[in-house]
């Protein structure tokens, strides 16, 4: 994997956002200075907990969102503030897939134009070229080309979100950010979509960006997975490492709460019982030191840096 | 099975009345429950262990939702028969519940220490408002709320999803239930808060002896919480067992499919994930033979032609499957 190309960059990337106007204005601090980078071909997964910044992260990458520090870099050009007239490149090489497909798409538009307004919008294909582009993607993602016909409210969730993958693939692209893409699904449907999203990616040698807070989901999925707390990365290693040798407490403490599959098995899973502190508050010191077992006097002060241990092995832990 | 159990469903039906007539939903499920125990309901969505749960209490959705058969039975007495006057007293009394999502469960006008309040105002004898306070700070230190005196002036949404499940189980609590109804409680919640949740039902449980009834469709955590499974597939109890027999011998292909296509600690990266294939069928499209026949790998000609009963596998672990001790 060393040897593929860098197809994402991001440098101390810093989201803000700010919330509430006159009085009691605030600032939310969404990431707080996020490097990274994903390989071309490879799985990144994305795991934290709610309001961690995990799609923030994604969507701030993608140029959704208009970084308030930072760089991000797709293949080498740095996109962090090209006007949005000029990123046509960037929104034909990105896609996503979100959570829930039934509120990602038109109940009103048949499926069909669901999956071609990415081809109107961003090719000069003709009206022909681009039924026959909709049915190919539909088998694709195996669904019958007749369903282009008929509305997202006659199909099941699954199927829904299988649309939803077919509109993302319609541009060829070569990264798909997967927000949550089987959270909202039946678990007999959960491993459908996760293998059709296996399948493609081998087919079409498409780059993942893998959000998800189901652990075990992401361990299955990706290659290599960034642990996230409060806007910041807390460690990032091979899939293998995270969940064989975490080294963050925050990491211990995650994958210590998955559930067991063997009832034979039961342990003390409980790692710590806090809550995740306020983003409005800017954090001073260890992101994670109001909840850390092990913290230190310096942890109050002195954040973190994310740093190497063991060759692809990140971590930003003092104590690491 | 020994003991004298204190909830025992008997063949309870329930139906909806829909545009195209009355849809049968519940199908003759049995369940038997002990005090202090947890009976886990698995299923997916839709397929009717939230109905079932909805009717021990009875807060089916009115007007459509009709218990059509079977019997109850809470201590001894049939719900289904119990005037409505006096299931008003054993709801948030002996029998209460916590949901799935206590942003719309909680009433957000009011503050939390209030919605605990009303629970031991209905419930519990008369007294002085600083004894309730007492009992509503001790029920919210007993389920690790932090800072619990700055909480009880607080709005559910001042709360995060974990606190705001912490005083959905206060006020379940509040009452000294016998039986604590749980559907999907941590489905909304992240893990780390999942882990603390279900390690406080734990806890509690042994503290006060309360039988739970757990309804989830996450296989990893019947195996954590339950003593008993009871899996449910399109409206009918299709394997029930010992949690250990359910997970070390999964008879029927949708348990052994539900088990497997969980991506597991020890599953091969990135590999084909074994999955279910098709979707669930809907209420109205149940056939009258095996509902499963249809996404079953197992199936044969028989399976479409003869409908299976719930049978003893094993001493204690029921199946309901034609193909049983071939497959």
């Amino acid at each position: 994997m060393n040897e593929a190309r860098t197809i994402i960059e991001a440098r101390d990337l810093v989201q803000h956002f700010a919330q509430g106007r006159f009085f009691g204005r605030s600032v939310v601090h969404a990431l707080n200075g996020v490097s990274f980078t994903v390989r071309e071909g490879e799985t990144l997964g994305l795991v934290g907990e709610t309001g961690c910044g995990k799609s923030t992260l994604a969507r701030a990458v993608m140029r959704l969102y208009n970084p308030t520090s930072g760089q991000v870099l797709f293949d080498g050009v740095d996109v962090t503030r090209l006007p949005e007239r000029k990123l046509g490149f960037l929104r034909r090489s990105m896609q996503i897939v979100f959570q829930d497909p039934a509120d990602s798409m038109n109940p009103r538009l048949p499926v069909g134009y669901i999956v071609e307004e990415p081809l109107i919008i961003q090719t000069r294909m003709s009206e022909r070229e681009r039924r026959d582009r909709v049915a190919e993607l539909l088998t694709d993602v195996g669904l019958d080309p007749s369903a282009s016909m008929r509305y997202p409210h006659e199909f099941s969730g699954g199927q829904r979100q299988r649309i939803a993958i077919a509109r993302a693939l319609a541009l060829k692209p070569r990264v798909i950010v997967c927000d949550e893409p089987v959270s909202a699904l039946d678990v007999s449907v959960q491993s459908q979509v996760l293998n059709l999203l296996l399948s493609l990616q081998k087919q079409h040698g498409l780059t993942l960006l893998f959000i998800s807070h189901a652990l075990g989901v992401v361990r299955h999925m990706s290659d290599r997975v960034a642990v996230m707390y409060l806007g910041t990365v807390a460690e990032l290693a091979d899939s293998k490492a995270i969940y064989e040798s975490p080294r963050h407490p925050y990491t211990k403490a995650l994958i210590a709460a998955i559930p067991s599959t063997d009832p034979t098995a039961r342990k003390d899973r409980r790692q710590y019982s806090g809550e995740v502190p306020s983003p409005l508050v800017k954090p001073v010191g260890c992101p994670f030191k109001s909840n850390c077992p092990i913290k230190v006097a310096r942890c109050e002060t002195e954040k973190p840096e994310l740093r190497e241990l063991a060759p692809g092995h990140q971590v930003a832990c003092h104590l690491a | 099975m020994a003991g004298k159990a204190l909830l025992e469903i008997k063949d309870l039906s329930v139906s909806f009345s829909t545009d195209s007539g009355l849809v049968e939903v519940v199908d003759k499920v049995s369940l038997s429950l002990e005090p202090g125990k947890t009976l886990a309901l698995v299923g997916e969505s839709g397929c009717g262990k939230t109905v079932t749960a909805s009717s021990i209490i009875r807060i089916l959705p009115q007007p459509y939702g009709r218990i059509t058969g079977g019997q109850v039975l809470f201590d001894g007495v049939d719900l289904v028969q119990v005037p409505v006057d006096e299931m008003y007293k054993l709801r948030g009394g002996v029998i209460s519940m916590v949901f799935q999502e206590p942003m719309t469960a909680l009433n957000p006008v009011h503050k939390a220490g209030a919605q605990i309040e009303e629970v031991i105002t209905l419930h519990r004898e008369a007294m002085k408002s600083e004894e309730k306070r007492e009992i509503i700070l001790d029920l919210l230190r007993k389920v690790e709320m932090p800072s619990p005196e700055s909480r009880l002036g607080a709005y559910p949404f001042q709360l995060s999803g974990g606190m705001r499940q912490r005083v959905m189980i206060a006020m379940a609590l509040a009452g000294h239930p016998k039986l604590l109804i749980a559907d999907e409680p941590t489905t909304a919640l992240d893990v780390t808060v999942q882990a603390q949740i279900l390690d406080l039902i734990k806890s509690l449980q042994r503290d006060i002896g309360m039988a739970v009834l757990y309804i989830t469709h996450d296989m990893g955590v019947v195996a954590e919480i339950s003593d008993e499974v009871a899996v449910m597939y399109a409206g009918q109890i299709v394997e029930k067992g010992s949690v250990t027999e359910i997970f070390k011998q999964p008879i029927h292909p949708y348990t052994r499919g539900l088990i497997s296509s969980m991506p597991s600690m020890d599953s091969k990266p990135k590999s084909e994930l074994p999955s279910i294939k098709g979707v669930v069928p809907a209420p109205t499209k149940y056939p009258a033979t095996c509902r499963f026949a249809g996404r079953c790998p197992f199936a044969e000609e028989r399976c479409t032609t003869t409908t299976p009963v719930l049978e003893e596998a094993a001493p204690g672990h029921l199946v309901r499957c034609l193909r049983r001790g071939e497959i």
